[in-house]
């Protein structure tokens, strides 16, 4: 059961990004003409340690991690204002000398475990930052059918969704220790955030618009 | 802490910040919706005082500046057969001058007065604004009818002119165009209209100026689709585009 979830879980990541290719020429004047990339790095990494890389690859979603939260970071900069840029910038700052530091001090075992505080900071980061994305968008000129028909909006609630719900799963550093048997109730509620978050991400790219028109 | 406890702890605070974040985007739709019928509100009394401004202006023209005209066309008329042959040509002329101006006054008079444009529709009113281009050699024009011409309702048009009569004013002030082309075309389900000019066209991101502004702001209040398409150097097309409301009332 639990295999077959993680099949349609990366199944469903695989046919937003090819839903988000199709899409392409939607956004493609925008910075999230870079979104593609990222899915499909995602699903390509999910890909190969379920297929050939099962063990000991801990270190890859590691990066990812990295990579990931820096790869937001560039889209959200694009977007924000002054004042908002200015929070980014620290929250960027903080991350990456917090990641680093405690990797280098084997606070955190980058090669063997996951790295636990940074995904709870990078949880907690997305969440303030999409509030704030969400705050920026309320006080512009755009009305809200223009805002629903903006394909950040649901990249954005597909991410708030997805952090807000993993944020307190991913402050457990052993599950078969500290939970043992409940263990899978936690899987099914993260196979639930995984699905709903590329749902979103394909709504999104199939009901956004190249360039509103009222 | 046992097992089941931690478990039911970590649930709960997930479907807590979930709820929290869910509650969050509700009540940011909520609150963009009520700002956007404020909005709504605010633009609609904006148009309907431009509007009867534009009423006012229209009276003033007509009544005012009309019947001055008028006077001096009388007196000319009487003065002609008192004065001395070699002034007869200059006197003609400056009749002919004062009939122009007349006529140009009662045209723009008429294209400001919202009843009377209510009384005549979209359709002619941007039949006479277009020939005002052509014989005043502004630019040279193609107007054309594609369907079966219908009215739709007096806001809707009143509101469209507008629009129109922006593009044309932004088309004169600053596209730097020799031609225009207007196209209005009836279809059963919506009014289809193309306006487009040959001019300097622009960068919708580097216009600083609130006609463009004033335009969308005008088609959202009737619900109506528009869109500007522009290149420097390629010209300027408007698309504006309204649903057949009348349909349904017709059809009944």
């Amino acid at each position: 059961m639990k295999e077959i979830l993680v099949h349609i879980g990366i199944g469903t990541e695989a046919l937003a990004f090819l839903t988000g290719m199709v899409m392409f020429p939607k956004y493609k004047h925008t910075v999230l003409k870079y979104f593609p990339l990222y899915l499909g790095l995602v699903v390509c990494l999910e890909l190969f340690c379920l297929f050939f890389y099962r063990v000991n690859n801990v270190w890859l979603f590691n990066i990812l991690t990295i990579l990931e939260f820096n790869f937001f970071a560039f889209i959200y900069w694009n977007y924000f204002n002054r004042f908002n840029r200015k929070t980014l910038l620290a929250f960027l700052v903080v991350f990456n000398t917090a990641t680093a530091v405690t990797c280098f001090l084997g606070v955190q075992k980058f090669m063997v475990e996951p790295i636990y505080y940074s995904y709870v900071t990078v949880a907690f980061m997305h969440v303030v930052l999409i509030i704030l994305l969400f705050n920026q968008m309320l006080r512009s000129d755009a009305g809200l059918d223009e805002i629903l028909r903006d394909l950040l909006f649901w990249i954005c609630l597909g991410l708030l969704i997805y952090f807000a719900t993993t944020l307190p799963i991913h402050t457990i550093r052993s599950w078969e220790e500290t939970l043992g048997e409940f263990r899978h109730g936690l899987f099914y509620v993260i196979f639930s955030a995984v699905l709903l978050k590329n749902l979103l991400f394909i709504f999104g790219f199939l009901w956004s618009k190249k360039k509103y028109t009222y | 802490m046992e097992q089941k406890e931690i478990y039911l702890l970590i649930i709960s605070a997930s479907a807590t910040i979930l709820i929290f974040c869910i509650s969050l985007i509700v009540l940011f739709i909520l609150f963009q919706k009520r700002r956007e019928t404020y909005l709504r509100q605010i633009t609609q009394i904006r148009v309907e005082v431009q509007e009867q401004t534009l009423k006012n202006i229209s009276w003033e023209i007509h009544d005012n500046i009309g019947q001055i005209l008028s006077t001096i066309s009388v007196y000319s008329h009487g003065l002609i057969h008192n004065v001395p042959p070699e002034f007869k040509p200059k006197i003609k002329e400056s009749q002919e001058l004062i009939e122009k101006a007349i006529v140009e006054v009662r045209a723009l008079s008429k294209a400001l007065n919202t009843d009377y444009i209510k009384n005549i529709g979209l359709l002619e009113s941007v039949k006479i604004e277009v020939e005002r281009f052509n014989r005043l050699k502004f630019m040279t024009t193609d107007f054309r009818i594609v369907g079966d011409p219908y009215r739709l309702n007096e806001e809707a048009e009143l509101t469209m002119l507008r629009i129109l009569q922006e593009f044309f004013t932004n088309t004169l002030k600053h596209a730097q165009a020799t031609h225009l082309e207007v196209i209005f075309e009836y279809t059963p389900l919506e009014l289809n209209i193309k306006a487009e000019d040959n001019g300097v066209g622009f960068v919708e991101k580097e216009i600083r100026g609130t006609g463009l502004i004033n335009m969308k702001n005008r088609a959202k209040v009737i619900g109506a689709f528009i869109n500007f398409d522009s290149k420097p150097s390629r010209g300027t097309r408007l698309d504006l585009k309204y649903k057949n409301k009348l349909l349904k009332h017709g059809a009944n």
